[in-house]
């Protein structure tokens, strides 16, 4: 809501008020700032002349020169507007004239021809927004050479402010000026309307009929006669310049700033464009036209509310009026609107066809239900005051009880209760303060002697319906920074976070502190990211939830996993120089549930990551790069850290990992991760330079096999043997194989088996491979002999030799 | 023959002044100290001297030994660390190489403030709670007090997967689900993923994350929701901090406050980061609207209680100075290493 300082002063006395206070005290009021501007009209030596003649420019007949009197000479100006007729006042601009946007005018020749200043468009002084489409005419009894700045009230400050939707009755100058009255205990002044009727004769007479009174539940109007619809006189101009409204003519101006004074929208129609005697405030019908003043027609919807005439409908009800009856230079005699439409309705009509007005904007929220008829009678009187005519006595009210007010109960106590505190020393003078301030703020309040308060809101303020409403005006007006802060008075002994929230944490620190960076990507994909990692299309990673109304394609579905997020992240690194990236992200999958299961779609948390390095790198660093078995490890650190021991490792088939080079853990019977080698395909169309290596926790699975409670076991005091164990065995042997059966030979006496070499190459036969291992064998109960050790490998050797051909190598 | 001692003695010093080297020094213990050495020899030979002579002679004897082997080892030991000091000279250590880094990866900026966030209301007895992103209308507005066609939800500008289902635009609806299931007192927070259909740009990404907060007891004050929020942005922003609570407009609380702490950037002197207030707006909170506990079936009358939600994106520019979202979200490693 835009308004200005000195506007705001014609409702309420400011003096001694800085614009700075004034602005704070409505912050702390719940009324935002959004941009303060100072304004002035800058200008200088810009006088009122009169034209005494017109001629073409003999060289260009786009060209005026005008003989104007001024400061008793008589100039010679050279013109490129046509509006102007002999006799017209307007304004000069003399030799060594400032413009605000032009600055300093010179006389010049123009086309060889002096011209001794130039004539002034609204625009160009800066009373009007944009471009003004002639030069501007003045009021005729404006005297001649007055200083045009003098005629305008000078400097000023605009003030845009920030409305929250529940409160419509700020969307007006008075309704500022109410709430600054009231934080200022200052007085509100609002015009009086006197208007000087005039019984009908015989002319045409206007009807109204509300058709549907559910989208319209009061409709007020008055026919004005006789009027002249010409350019706004400067002043009014200025006001609408002052409050963000572009000028169109006098009486549309006057309906725009009674709807900026009062928040209640007003429409005029040219009565002679009406066609019948009856407007109808009715649905529009399937497939209704209407041809809007912004020159767009507009097919609507079924339910808007239009205003129509027995032709058809000539404005949208509450959005914005039609072209065919707009006000125009002919128009004689006007039908002025003030009405109230259903806000739920307005905002559905306003959306559905895409068209937002300032009127719109204040309908959809809800005007004062008693305001239209002092806006149509302020209306009235201004037109009648700026344009002539007379008005007419009948006024068209279909009001059937729009306000009814309602009373509400205030208990004192209740006030204590919520805010924590009295407003003054004790319950009865703070009984005594709530009146003040809800008697300020326009409410009616009965019983005040008693500790219920009754409180009736006014017209305006549909906003307040229960006593919580009212605590709120209350505590708003009182001051937030007035009310005590305290701290609980309970404490409450609870655990402030379940052990599966602590594992996420604990996980994420496993992998900082196996060097990965934390990401955080966005949940919503592309179809292109499945394509670009290369799911084939009736994969089950494709049934990803769509979005209905999503902003673009870019972000329209919700994503299934973590791997393109993650290899966008690589890409956009690589392509700033990075030299390695090893990321991970702990974020959710979202996947649908069957059909007809209704219910909400499976949110899924994974701990994914991706490993990649270009070559190069610093003295130690260059030798190192991230392979398959880092993939690996990092899920088996997370495992170790959270004291799983045992899990298996199998091939896996994934659509998105290079066969073979990919794997899948599983322990316990549940598929705890994967890793495994991004396929070269993928790797192409991410247009990475090197390997990437991927793995991924699926973070419920995990969390089953995780203990809370850890138990100790006791140290044993044997002490370990370790023995070296070397063999060479077909090639496709798994080493994971080799250890389970070497464990499987004493589950309790073998207590680790670690591979540390493998080697294929010439000493070794074709199809072979040579692999060692320690073994660690300990007791618990005591130290194991030479004997007991040596049978226990005279085990293992037969047990390799029979089960995969083993040959021992000593 | 103590002459001859003495002699001996003589010698071993000018040669021990003599030494170029440890090996020569080990050449002198051979040749004054070894079994082949003169020493040695008079030593073996003391018994051929007279019972008078033999004790003195045997004792003098005995003392240049010592002495001699004294200086020996002194000059061992001065030998050794010359010689230590050569070799490692020769290995010409650059002592700026550089070090094997163990390198660290780093928490997320977010996650960061996330953290930080809920160590903060921990330390006063809020529980983390959670609650699903794809959310129902009902938990995402209906149940805040925001029907259907109601303004504020302009606001909030929803991707909607069906009528009834949508990505949650706050995290507020955790709320309700726990105070469904869950009888008074409640004092939580939620934090996670919330979703709106803005355009990307620098302040706006349709995906940010959010901190809820709600507390509800027999007793709770707006003081209470003044008390606690100060603490918490005090604890957040620094201690000097000044924080400040102003009316502001949510459907599902009432009274409504915005929370403003003193910018941190001009001390709240005014400068443009703050708009020239002096302030900067943290988060929203409020007095639980009776309406939404109407909704969870607790009684209005008997329980009272706050509500506050804050964006972690905002929270994490403001308190570090980032001038941009969307670099959240582009993960570049110059960026999270930062932090
Ligand atoms: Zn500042």
């Amino acid at each position: 809501m835009q308004v200005s300082y000195n506007l705001l002063k014609e409702y309420v006395n400011l003096q001694d008020i800085s614009p700075e206070e004034m602005v704070y005290r409505l912050t702390m009021s719940g009324i935002v700032l959004e941009r303060m501007e100072k304004v002035s009209l800058d200008i200088d030596r810009v006088v009122v002349g009169k034209i005494k003649k017109i001629i073409i420019h003999p060289e260009d007949p786009k060209l005026s020169i005008c003989e104007v009197e001024v400061t008793g000479k008589s100039l010679s100006i050279v013109c490129g507007a046509k509006n102007m007729l002999v006799g017209d006042k307007v304004a000069v601009a003399l030799e060594g004239a400032r413009l605000p946007q032009l600055g300093i005018i010179n006389s010049k020749r123009i086309k060889n021809i002096l011209s001794e200043g130039m004539l002034c468009s609204a625009s160009e002084l800066g009373i009007e927004p944009g471009k003004s489409p002639g030069i501007l005419i003045l009021d005729q009894n404006i005297p001649l050479s007055e200083e045009l700045k003098k005629l305008i009230g000078g400097e000023d400050i605009i003030f845009d402010f920030e409305i929250s939707s529940n409160r419509p009755d700020l969307l007006s100058v008075i309704g500022i000026a109410r709430e600054i009255a009231v934080i200022f205990e200052r007085k509100l002044k609002i015009p009086t309307v006197e208007i000087e009727e005039n019984p009908e004769h015989n002319q045409k007479n206007i009807k109204v009929e509300v058709l549907d009174e559910d989208l319209c539940p009061r409709y007020t109007g008055r026919v004005i006669r006789g009027i002249t619809v010409t350019e706004s006189p400067l002043w009014l101009k200025w006001k609408l310049r002052l409050l963000g409204i572009r000028p169109i003519n006098n009486i549309v101006d006057i309906t725009n700033l009674v709807m900026m004074e009062t928040g209640q929208p007003l429409h005029a129609f040219d009565l002679d464009l009406i066609r019948g005697e009856t407007i109808l405030v009715r649905r529009s019908k399937p497939g209704e036209i209407v041809f809007t003043l912004d020159e767009v027609e507009r097919q609507l919807p079924e339910n808007c509310v239009v205003i129509a005439d027995k032709e058809g409908a000539i404005a949208i009800g509450g959005i914005m009026g039609g072209k065919y009856s707009e006000i125009n230079e002919k128009t004689k005699n006007v039908f002025l609107e003030s009405a109230y439409f259903d806000p739920i309705n307005n905002r559905k009509t306003s959306l559905k066809i895409g068209l937002r007005t300032e009127a719109s904007s204040r309908f959809e929220k809800g005007i004062d239900k008693d305001g239209q008829i002092f806006a149509l009678n302020r209306a009235a009187d201004l037109i009648n005051q700026i344009a002539g005519g007379k008005i007419n006595s009948t006024i068209i009210d279909t009001n059937t009880n729009l306000f009814s007010p309602i009373k509400i109960d205030l208990r004192v106590k209740r006030v204590k209760r919520i805010l924590g505190q009295w407003l003054e020393k004790n319950e009865l003078t703070t009984r005594n303060r709530l009146v003040s301030i809800l008697e300020r703020l326009g409410f009616i309040v009965e019983d005040q002697e008693s500790d219920k308060l009754s409180v009736i809101p006014p017209s305006f303020r549909a906003d307040v319906e229960r006593e919580i409403d009212l605590i709120e005006e209350i505590a708003r007006i009182y001051g937030y920074d007035r009310i005590q802060p305290t701290l609980f008075k309970t404490t409450l002994a609870q655990e402030v976070r379940d052990f599966k929230l602590q594992v996420i944490d604990q996980i994420k620190e496993i992998l900082i502190g196996c060097g990965l960076n934390e990401v955080i990507t966005f949940s919503l994909v592309s179809p292109d990211d499945f394509n670009k990692i290369g799911i084939p299309e009736d994969h089950q990673l494709r049934k990803a939830i769509k979005i209905k109304n999503p902003l673009t394609q870019d972000f329209s579905m919700l994503r299934t996993s973590l791997i393109s997020n993650l290899l966008e992240v690589v890409k956009w690194n690589i392509n700033r120089q990075a030299g390695m990236v090893k990321i991970f992200e702990v974020g959710k999958i979202y996947l649908p549930l069957s059909a007809g299961s209704n219910s909400l779609p499976l949110e899924k948390l994974i701990i994914a990551g991706v490993l990649t390095k270009l070559e190069g790198g610093d003295l130690w660093s260059k030798s190192y790069s991230p392979d398959l078995y880092e993939a690996k490890g990092l899920i088996e650190t997370v495992l170790h850290s959270l004291k799983i021991e045992c899990w298996d490792t199998l091939s896996v088939d994934h659509p998105v990992l290079q066969p073979l080079k990919s794997g899948i853990i599983i322990s316990e019977g549940k598929e705890i991760g994967i890793f495994g080698e991004i396929k070269a395909e993928v790797i192409k169309n991410y247009r990475l330079p090197e390997k990437v290596y991927f793995f991924e926790i699926d973070y419920e699975n995990l969390i089953s096999l995780v203990h809370p409670q850890i138990n100790f076991v006791p140290l044993t005091k044997y002490p370990v043997v370790q023995r070296d164990l070397s063999l060479l065995i077909r090639e496709e042997i798994p080493s994971g194989d080799i250890i389970k059966e070497i464990k499987l030979v004493n589950t309790q006496l073998i207590k680790q088996v670690i591979l540390f070499d493998v080697f294929k190459g010439k000493q070794i036969a074709n199809g072979y491979k040579s692999v060692a291992y320690s073994i660690l064998l300990q007791s618990e109960d005591k130290t194991l002999t030479d004997q007991e050790i040596e049978e226990i490998f005279r085990q293992i050797r037969e047990r390799l030799e029979e089960k995969f051909e083993a040959k021992i190598r000593e | 023959m103590k002459d001859k001692i003495a002699s001996i003695k003589e010698k071993f010093i000018l040669k021990l002044k003599e030494v170029k080297e440890l090996k020569d020094l080990e050449n002198l213990r051979v040749e004054f100290l070894g079994r082949k050495s003169e020493l040695t020899q008079l030593l073996r030979r003391l018994g051929t001297l007279s019972p008078e002579e033999r004790p003195e002679t045997g004792k003098y004897l005995n003392q240049v030994k010592n002495e001699l082997e004294k200086l020996l080892a002194k000059g061992m030991e001065q030998w050794k660390a010359k010689e230590e000091k050569k070799k490692l000279k020769e290995e010409r250590i650059d002592l700026t190489l550089p070090g094997k880094i163990m390198q660290r990866g780093n928490f997320h900026p977010i996650t960061q403030v996330l953290k930080k966030i809920e160590e903060i209301f921990f330390s006063l007895g809020f529980r983390l709670e959670e609650g699903p992103e794809v959310e129902l209308d009902y938990y995402n507005f209906e149940a805040l007090n925001i029907p259907k066609d109601h303004p504020a939800r302009d606001a909030q500008d929803s991707f909607y997967i069906d009528r009834e289902v949508l990505l949650r635009t706050h995290t507020s609806p955790v709320e309700i689900r726990v105070m469904e299931r869950q009888a008074p007192p409640v004092r939580m927070i939620a934090i996670g993923k919330c979703y709106r259909r803005d355009a990307i740009d620098s302040t706006h990404t349709p995906i940010f994350h959010q901190i809820e907060g709600l507390a509800v007891d027999k007793d709770i004050t707006f003081g209470d929701l003044k008390g606690v929020l100060t603490f918490f942005a005090q604890r957040m922003f620094g201690e000097d901090r000044k924080v400040r609570f102003r009316p502001g407009y949510f459907p599902f609380t009432e009274p409504s406050a915005e929370v403003d702490v003193s910018c941190l950037l001009c001390q709240g002197k005014g400068c443009k980061g703050c708009g020239y207030t002096g302030w900067l707006e943290i988060m929203g909170a409020g007095m639980t609207d009776p309406a939404v506990f109407n909704m969870v079936g607790y009684d209005a009358e008997k329980y009272s209680g706050f509500a506050f939600g804050m964006g972690a994106e905002r929270i994490a520019m403001l308190k570090y100075g980032i001038n941009d979202i969307r670099l959240f979200f582009e993960n570049d490693l110059r960026f999270l290493r930062q932090f």
